[in-house]
């Protein structure tokens, strides 16, 4: 009994954090954010262009 | 009265992100949102098998960060998906997902950038082959202890389907870099990679290829002169129709063989490679049934899903048993909606796509869809090493595997003549029942473009309606998506005078979008 209320908390826990993010496309808006200091970072880097 | 909100009133200006995703109905948000659970899943395994290298691999490769969008993307190639189509597509990406962060994983694990001095790598990068991406590794079977990579595959092709913005960066910098700027953008994209030092430093030998054009034979000589391995080019005859050519090409694979034997220290396995051969067959068995069932009134495998799937599988995972295993899935649910008569999509054209899609529009099949109800119920680029391998010795196997190449990606159509790229498209708008065709004008693959007036004049007798979409493959900056649907809207609207399905998909900016 207690194992099926444990695992029935952490599925409504599960569902309760990936919902909104799957809803709300959370995870695409994320990566938009960090998308200009990568490219930032990626600009920066020395490169050895001679071949 | 209320205007009835469509698909892109939920994109965000320019950048095109889903304000929130799709709603498709209780069953099949469901499955999406599982979907994209799994994929996610998929995303974190890989991520946490190796922190740490793999934190490093994305900093130090600019087509890592395209890696980051794989969610978004997926969105892009299911919109509108409903029913077994989007049961159908999301197997496959996810499929495709698992499959590829294994190869990444293998790739940095071996990475000399990554990994200086590390012995530990230099071993691994004993059994990694490094072939030419447009060379199916299919031949990697006969060698089960070794790992064939598709080279530019990783880097280049799969990132410029997923992020339009993935290839400017590289383009311009072979352009800078003094080369002719009015080449195909792949071949510029893999000598910007090669100009960059952004290549994975992996493997113990090279096959390159001749394939499929012009374009990428110049760039592989960049690129030979950066990754600096022993290699052997592996020559594909170019009109494949005719006899006279497939002993060449078997000897070309029989000195291919002979090339890595020597390099990796292993004896080609025969009985392996049939086993691989013999799954492949059966790969392609379920893509005839596909194709079937795409023939009925009920297309249920189609749009950008499908036909980046076939590429994959094509390329990548010919004769991989888990990838047997997923087509047999997604044909059972294929099967199943179109027994039961079901058509959860409005389609008021089927049509033919023809030449070589646009890799930075991969979603452009369900933008077809979506506003105007186009169906692609058939596209050159999903057809391809169709002929089934004869394993009964080991002459016939190295046959059918100079078959396999010689009708691979882009080359099939491309090269070989009008028969295949002129004849085979009205005879592909017969056997699906198409009403009209779309026809790719990429205005940097010249061969084709040679043969432009023909596919007009060929339509025009045929009384075909016919719109010609220009595209760049995968330079946005010389194309925009905006400019390809603007060619099909014209088109719609004052030839075949038509109304849209979804009028807020007709004029949206999607210019910074992945
Ligand atoms: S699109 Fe045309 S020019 Fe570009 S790589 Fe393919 S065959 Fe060559």
């Amino acid at each position: 009994m207690k194992a099926i209320k444990i695992l029935i908390t952490i599925m409504l826990a599960f569902l309760a954090v990936t919902v909104p993010i799957y809803w709300f496309n959370l995870d695409t808006k994320l990566v938009k954010l960090i998308e200009k200091p990568m490219m930032k970072r990626y600009d920066s880097m020395p490169r050895d262009n001679r071949l | 009265m209320k205007k009835k909100k469509g698909a892109a009133d939920n994109l965000k200006n320019k950048t095109a992100i889903q304000k929130h995703r799709e709603w498709r109905g209780g069953l099949d948000t469901a499955y999406d949102y599982m979907q994209w659970c799994r994929l996610w899943g998929i995303l974190i395994k890989w991520a946490a098998s190796h922190p740490v290298q793999n934190v490093r691999a994305v900093f130090r490769y600019r087509w890592m960060f395209s890696y980051l969008t794989v969610p978004s993307f997926f969105d892009r190639l299911c919109e509108g998906q409903r029913g077994a189509g989007l049961r159908g597509a999301r197997n496959n990406l996810n499929y495709l997902a698992s499959d590829v962060t294994k190869t990444l994983t293998t790739i940095f694990s071996a990475d000399m950038h990554l990994h200086p001095d590390s012995k530990k790598a230099e071993e691994l990068n004993k059994r990694i082959i490094c072939v030419d991406e447009l060379l199916p590794n299919l031949l990697g079977k006969g060698f089960p202890d070794c790992k064939m990579i598709l080279f530019q595959e990783y880097p280049m092709y799969l990132p410029s389907l997923i992020n339009q913005h993935s290839p400017v960066h590289y383009i311009e910098q072979s352009e800078l870099y003094g080369l002719p700027a009015d080449v195909c953008p792949l071949p510029s994209f893999e000598a910007g990679l090669a100009i960059e030092d952004d290549f994975p430093k992996i493997g113990c030998c090279m096959l390159t290829s001749n394939m499929p054009c012009d374009g990428s034979i110049m760039t592989t000589m960049l690129q030979e002169r950066r990754i600096g391995l022993p290699s052997q080019v592996l020559n594909v005859p170019l009109r494949w129709k005719e006899d006279e050519v497939q002993d060449y090409a078997v000897e070309e694979i029989r000195s291919a063989i002979a090339f890595l034997e020597e390099h990796t220290g292993q004896k080609f396995d025969w009985d392996a490679f049939k086993e691989g051969c013999e799954i492949w067959n059966r790969q392609n068995e379920c893509k005839f049934e596909k194709w079937d069932m795409n023939r009925t009134d009920i297309p249920p495998h189609t749009g950008s899903s499908a036909w980046l799937y076939r590429i994959f599988e094509h390329q990548a995972v010919a004769g991989e048993p888990r990838a047997l295993r997923n087509d047999l899935k997604v044909n059972r649910i294929l099967r199943k909606q179109v027994a039961a008569g079901k058509c959860p999509k409005t389609i008021r054209h089927r049509a033919v796509l023809w030449n070589t899609p646009c890799n930075n529009y991969a979603n452009f099949n369900n933008w077809l869809l979506n506003c105007w109800g186009i169906e692609s119920v058939c596209e050159m680029i999903d057809i391809h090493g169709t002929d089934l391998i004869d394993t009964g010795s080991h002459e016939s196997m190295l046959r059918g595997l100079a078959d396999h190449y010689q009708t691979s990606t882009m080359r099939a159509h491309t090269k070989g003549g009008s028969e295949v790229m002129l004849d085979s498209l009205w005879e592909k708008y017969e056997e699906y029942n198409a009403d009209m065709i779309i026809m790719f004008d990429q205005i940097s693959c010249k061969g084709v473009g040679a043969i432009n007036g023909l596919f007009e004049e060929g339509a025009m007798k045929r009384g075909i309606p016919m719109v010609r979409v220009r595209q760049d493959l995968m330079d946005p900056t010389s194309i925009t998506r905006r400019e390809m649907r603007n060619d099909v809207n014209i088109f719609m609207q004052s030839v075949m005078k038509e109304e849209p399905v979804d009028a807020s998909l007709v004029e949206f900016d999607d210019d910074e979008s992945w």
